[in-house]
């Protein structure tokens, strides 16, 4: 019988990410940090976490089910998040960050907090997910530390025995003396009402800030169970990654000389141009040296994610654009880029014209040479990171068009080229590729049709149409396409159908921003446990203990 | 009542072999994303694509970079044609050795035709163990005749044909002349679509729905069918009508003309949902009949024929005693209908735009390569032109010569390793280009047969890519599992449940005890990094399809392992895919999407095994298996 069809998708999101490039920088992230993600920047989630389930298993043997587990775990949660809240608010310092559950500035802490009198109900409802923060976000990475594992679907979690147990038990020695405590272990092991006393006097103790876990029994374990050292060195193995990218933040830090790596821009450039600002270098210490060197890959990554990402910008805007007389047909929008006051000349000339002008501007005269990056500096003000900069304040101004981001995509994709012409003969080069696993849009490929089409004559406007056909338009539908097919969600920022294109939300606008980069979570969790600290004005600094760590890794590395 | 096409390919079991497609616009990278995948978990090993060569040659041009599988796991082939007229016919027909389904409609293989514009589509299956259905073989017949007429004319490349034969050799019943006379689809090959219908009765109201129309066709329609009241249902927006010329027409004819608009009622949504619909209802005094397929209400498309000028059109007819009958359509809780009072309509065209280029004065066709042959022909009228071939996944131009028939062979040094098209361009002696083909696919003969003969594990790994693929393979195991009932060892009275329970994999101690139902202690919670490392690390690093599925009992356990994934590792996955990872926001959202999709996938399953239990209940208690269980039973 006869039918109307209906939609392919069943629901639509924003998503990100719409060219799918991004997400192989991030999977060489989780190999080079692994248990380290960006929603998990506070170490003592670990060792709090391994507590509670410690608690769980020792006091409530007679049921150790996961509904007795979830309403177990949103008790003390709750108390630690109230304590953490607390102990910020009387101290009348900066929010603290981090915080799971207590949502935008601690909003739903401090709700809580206020709307309680003497006692807070421990039943109050903070955080969405089943098992609170250990679901989610820290349910993944705590595994990933070695400090807890699944056992079944439907059961509790299982402690490690050396990891989570000395982490859980150090934690536990904490905890002793305060009120909380007291009650928990002599009174009720699960109290659904306690007092606001006795939650300020728990979060004194157990806060996440640096401060209180300095005077903790779990700061030194914490810092095993990051840097492991009890590993032996073997780069296949996850922990040790993880442990020289640490080491290369401490000597990130010991090198700062009064420059703050918590800032974005510094650690960009750090790892990106290798200098914290035009009169200070950093050169990495030897042993770290291959580590330096994959993390300048997750920035070119980075900054080619980004390069694209302004095409994409520029053609979804016009594609939007209600406003414009012609149907959005491919042949239209190369019209519309070629006959751009600044294009014009552009496009008609060739890629090889293009890269030597690109070259000249640095005081480079072969486009073929490897010391683009040697010119191209930051003081030179036409490096990569500073191109995207400009851009990405004239976004937050709302002030671009489409000329800007079509010749500065371009540029920074075609200096991308340049500077990594001497990257490309280290080894490592093809270390993302292998460990990231399945590449978009990889990097070397567009190299080399860069250096083919420069060498045979091709146009920049030639060279443009295929970069927008292939790498935008078709990269597009084959991520959205994939995303409907897994997650059956329409994530199109387009379609196409007969030949021209069609907005799926004409008021959407393509974000330009960084990718998220886990060395600053990780960062701050080497500040958490006190191997980095802050000076005065602000500088990042390596602690005396952060000095000492820092030569363990070098050493381990050297022996 | 609505029906989405790939959700419906979900939902078969695996008894088909072969799907045939066809097309007129195509856009291969959504086939390969969201159709292909679903017929490899059906076990589909041949697939053929016969596009238009506007689809074919727009799939290329868009895509070719991003499609991975064309000429290696299917065949896609453009029907191209001398005259004007297009393939305009949509359909998909699945082949099994006792099972067909037949889809045909108004949707090309696109996203907007599978999921986005506003189509209808007919679904006819046939069962040959199910006599009930038999009545739909003419159907497949018909399109089977289709194909061999385009076999016979030599319209389909070497490739396609070793398939179609392929084809009937695995499934002789499509080839068996049916026993009725009534023909439920008619196509235009060389017969128009309007002389076909014209034994359906006369009518008093006509409704069409339809985004192209021209008025030549409309009045042949009209003059035929006679009705008094004629009723057009358009999208506004996107229509092609004559309007003063229709309301002439009707003038003189003595009918009235209404207008209604037809749009999706989930507007609301972002992205548009065009009409592109096409279907013809007849309404008279005893009853009415429905017409509806690809063809729209234009001269080459109802009044030509594809030996002709016209259009190859496909379209299905259902006759009704019931005047009624087909009020559904009008009526579905999907769309919306709205008079139209005054509207402002785009000019008449013959149809949507597309007719035969004339622009390429040369053809490539039936490329075909097995390493390290790259065969083809070339048509072409040029005389003493210099022939190279560009392949897309090659760097560099290789020159060929051609024979007296324009065929040409050559061979490549590097092995084709991925999709590839190609491109013939005639250059004079100065190496200056002359002029060039259209792409053309190269058909990759031993990957696809390689892929024709691939192992049941290809669709085993499909499945648990997905919980709907998870869902269907489970299914699919307990079912065999039921037709597999070990009758004669269940009634062994010698064997111990333990003993058989061991002998099939499910015991592996030693010990007969039962097993210790009791909750583990508290020390059990504490697990040894080590071994839990080990677990963790294979887990991860494996790929299903690596995995040891050469057992039943591994099979479902992996099924289950898929089904009850813990969802936080893999939102994970989905927030870093997405991207935007900086807010707990998104990976809550992530999180909480996988979620509902497994729980809906459970709630499926739960009332699936209510059934199943229910099933071999009534399977206990018939009276032959019953004296089968006896023994056992009786313990």
């Amino acid at each position: 019988m006869i039918n109307w069809t209906s939609r392919l998708e069943k629901r639509r999101i924003d998503g990100e990410d719409h060219l799918g490039v991004e997400s192989s920088a991030q999977a060489y992230q989780a190999y080079l940090l692994a248990g380290v993600i960006t929603t998990t920047s506070r170490v003592r989630y670990f060792s709090f976490y391994a507590w509670v389930l410690h608690r769980f298993l020792q006091s409530h043997s007679h049921d150790l089910s996961l509904d007795a587990f979830k309403i177990f775990i949103q008790r003390y949660e709750l108390t630690f998040i109230l304590g953490c809240y607390y102990h910020h608010r009387i101290k009348q310092e900066n929010i603290l960050t981090g915080l799971i559950g207590g949502g935008t500035n601690n909003i739903t802490a401090h709700n809580i907090w206020n709307e309680s009198n003497g006692q807070v109900s421990l039943d109050s409802q903070y955080l969405g997910a089943a098992l609170g923060g250990l679901g989610q976000p820290y349910g993944t990475v705590i595994k990933n530390m070695s400090v807890m594992d699944e056992r079944k679907r439907g059961e509790i979690p299982t402690l490690t025995k050396t990891i989570g147990r000395t982490l859980a038990e150090a934690f536990d020695r904490t905890v002793q003396g305060t009120r909380f405590y007291e009650m928990v272990t002599s009174v009720d092991p699960s109290p659904a009402t306690i007092s606001k006393d006795m939650i300020e006097d728990f979060g004194e103790t157990v806060c996440l800030c640096p401060e209180s876990i300095e005077h903790g029994e779990d700061r030194e374990p914490l810092r095993e169970m990051l840097f492991r050292f009890d590993l032996a060195f073997d780069l296949n193995h996850l922990y040790v990654a993880r442990r020289l990218s640490l080491g290369l933040l401490l000597d990130l830090a010991y090198k700062a000389s009064g420059h703050s790596i918590m800032n974005g821009s510094t650690m960009r450039r750090v790892l990106y141009l290798g200098v914290y600002d035009i009169w200070q270098d950093y050169t990495p210490e030897p042993a770290l040296e291959d580590w330096y060197f994959r993390w300048r890959m997750v920035m070119v990554r980075q900054m080619y994610t980004n390069g694209l990402q302004c095409l994409f910008r520029a053609f979804t805007d016009w594609v939007n654009d209600y406003e414009r007389e012609t149907d959005a047909t491919f042949e239209a929008w190369l019209d519309e880029v070629n006959h751009q006051p600044s294009m014009m000349n552009v496009v008609n000339a060739t890629l090889d014209e293009y890269l030597h002008g690109l070259c000249q501007e640095v005081d480079l005269n072969d486009w073929q040479s490897d010391e683009f990056g040697d010119y191209c500096t930051l003081q030179s003000g036409h490096d990569e990171l500073t191109l995207y900069d400009v851009l990405e304040s004239s976004e937050r101004k709302n002030f671009f068009n489409t000329e800007q981001l079509v010749s500065r995509g371009l540029r920074i994709l075609c200096q991308i080229a340049l500077r990594s012409r001497l990257y490309r003969q280290n080894p490592l080069w093809a270390d993302l590729r292998t460990k990231a696993g399945t590449l978009r849009l990889p990097l070397d490929a567009f190299i080399d049709r860069l250096w083919t089409d420069a060498e045979s004559g091709v146009t920049v406007g030639e060279f443009l149409k295929w970069l927008f056909r292939d790498y935008i338009i078709g990269q597009h539908e084959i991520v959205a396409l994939s995303k409907l097919r897994y997650q059956t969600d329409n994530t199109f920022r387009f379609t196409y159908s007969n030949g021209v294109f069609y907005t799926e939300d004409a008021n959407y606008e393509q974000p330009l921003r960084y990718p998220s980069l886990r060395l600053y979570n990780a960062l701050q969790m080497l500040i958490d446990v006190g191997l980095v600290a802050y000076d005065d004005d602000g500088g990042t600094y390596t602690s005396e203990d952060g000095v000492f760590y820092r030569a363990r890794v070098v050493e381990a590395v050297q022996e | 009542m609505t029906l989405n096409i790939a959700d419906y390919l979900e939902t078969l079991k695996p008894h088909y072999h072969s799907a045939i497609f066809f097309t007129y616009s195509l856009n291969l990278v959504f086939f390969e994303n969201l159709v292909l995948p679903k017929l490899e978990r059906l076990g589909i090993k041949r697939n053929i694509i016969l596009a238009d060569p506007f689809g074919y040659d727009e799939a290329i041009a868009t895509g070719q970079n991003n499609i991975q599988y064309a000429g290696r796991h299917y065949v896609c082939t453009p029907l191209r044609k001398q005259e004007s007229g297009v393939q305009h016919v949509k359909v998909l027909l699945l082949v099994g050795e006792k099972h067909g389904v037949l889809i045909t409609g108004s949707g090309n293989l696109t996203f907007y035709g599978y999921g986005r514009n506003l189509e209808v589509v007919d679904v006819r299956t046939l069962e040959l163990d199910n006599e009930e259905t038999h009545s739909e073989q003419i159907a497949f017949y018909t399109i089977w005749r289709l194909l061999e007429s385009l076999m016979s004319e030599e319209l389909l490349d070497s490739t396609s044909n070793e398939s179609l034969n392929a084809i009937r050799a695995s499934a002789e019943w499509i080839t068996n002349i049916p026993r009725t006379l009534n023909r439920p689809v008619v196509h235009s090959y060389n017969q128009s679509i309007l002389d076909q219908i014209d034994a359906l009765p006369s009518v008093d109201v006509l409704r069409i729905i339809a985004p192209y129309f021209s008025q030549a066709s409309l009045e042949e329609i009209v003059a035929r069918k006679r009705p008094r009241r004629l009723s057009l249902f358009v999208d506004p927006k996107e229509t092609y009508l004559d309007l003063d010329a229709a309301r002439v027409l009707c003038d003189e004819m003595g009918c009235e003309l209404d207008l209604y608009t037809i749009s999706a009622v989930d507007k609301s949504k972002k992205g548009s949902r065009n009409l592109h619909a096409k279907v013809f209802v007849g309404i008279h005094a005893r009853g009415s009949w429905c017409v509806s397929g690809s063809a729209n209400c234009t001269y080459p498309a109802l009044m030509g024929t594809w030996s002709g000028r016209g259009n190859l059109e496909l379209m299905t007819i259902y006759i009704s005693e019931d005047s009624i009958a087909f009020d559904d359509i009008f009526q579905d809780e999907a769309i919306q209908v709205e008079p139209l009072d005054q509207i402002s309509l785009k000019g008449q065209v013959e149809d949507e735009g597309h007719q035969l280029s004339d622009a390429a004065s040369v053809y490539l066709s039936d490329v075909t390569y097995v390493h390290p042959h790259l065969r083809g022909q070339i048509t072409t009228d040029l005389q003493n032109a210099v022939w190279v071939l560009a392949i897309n996944t090659f760097g560099r131009e290789i020159a060929i010569q051609i024979d007296a028939y324009g065929a040409f062979e050559t061979t490549l040094e590097t092995e084709l390793d991925k999709a590839s098209v190609v491109v013939a361009i005639a250059k004079d002696a100065n190496g200056t280009e002359i002029t060039r083909s259209p792409a053309q696919f190269i058909q990759q003969v031993a990957i696809l047969n390689r892929y024709g003969s691939r192992s049941y594990q290809v669709r085993v790994r499909e499945n648990l890519n997905s919980f709907a693929g998870a869902e269907s393979q489970f299914r699919e195991l307990m079912d065999f599992l039921w037709k597999n009932l070990d009758v004669e060892e269940l009634s062994s009275p010698d064997v111990s449940v333990s003993h058989r329970l061991k002998r099939r994999g499910r015991i592996t101690t030693d010990s007969d005890e039962a097993p210790d139902n009791s909750p583990p202690s508290v020390e059990s919670y504490y697990t040894d990094e080590d071994i839990d490392a080990a677990i963790w690390k294979r887990v991860q690093t494996l790929n299903p399809y690596d995995r040891d599925t050469a057992s039943l009992k591994d099979l479902l356990s992996l099924t289950l392992l898929k089904l009850a994934a813990p969802i936080a590792q893999t939102a994970e996955i989905a927030a870093i895919e997405g991207s935007d990872i900086t807010t707990l926001e998104i990976y809550t959202e992530a999180f909480e999407r996988q979620k509902e999709q497994q729980v809906e996938t459970f709630t499926r399953l739960k009332q699936y095994i209510i059934r199943y239990c229910r099933r071999y209940k009534e399977e206990l208690f018939r009276e032959d298996r019953a004296i089968a269980y006896q023994p056992f039973m009786n313990r």
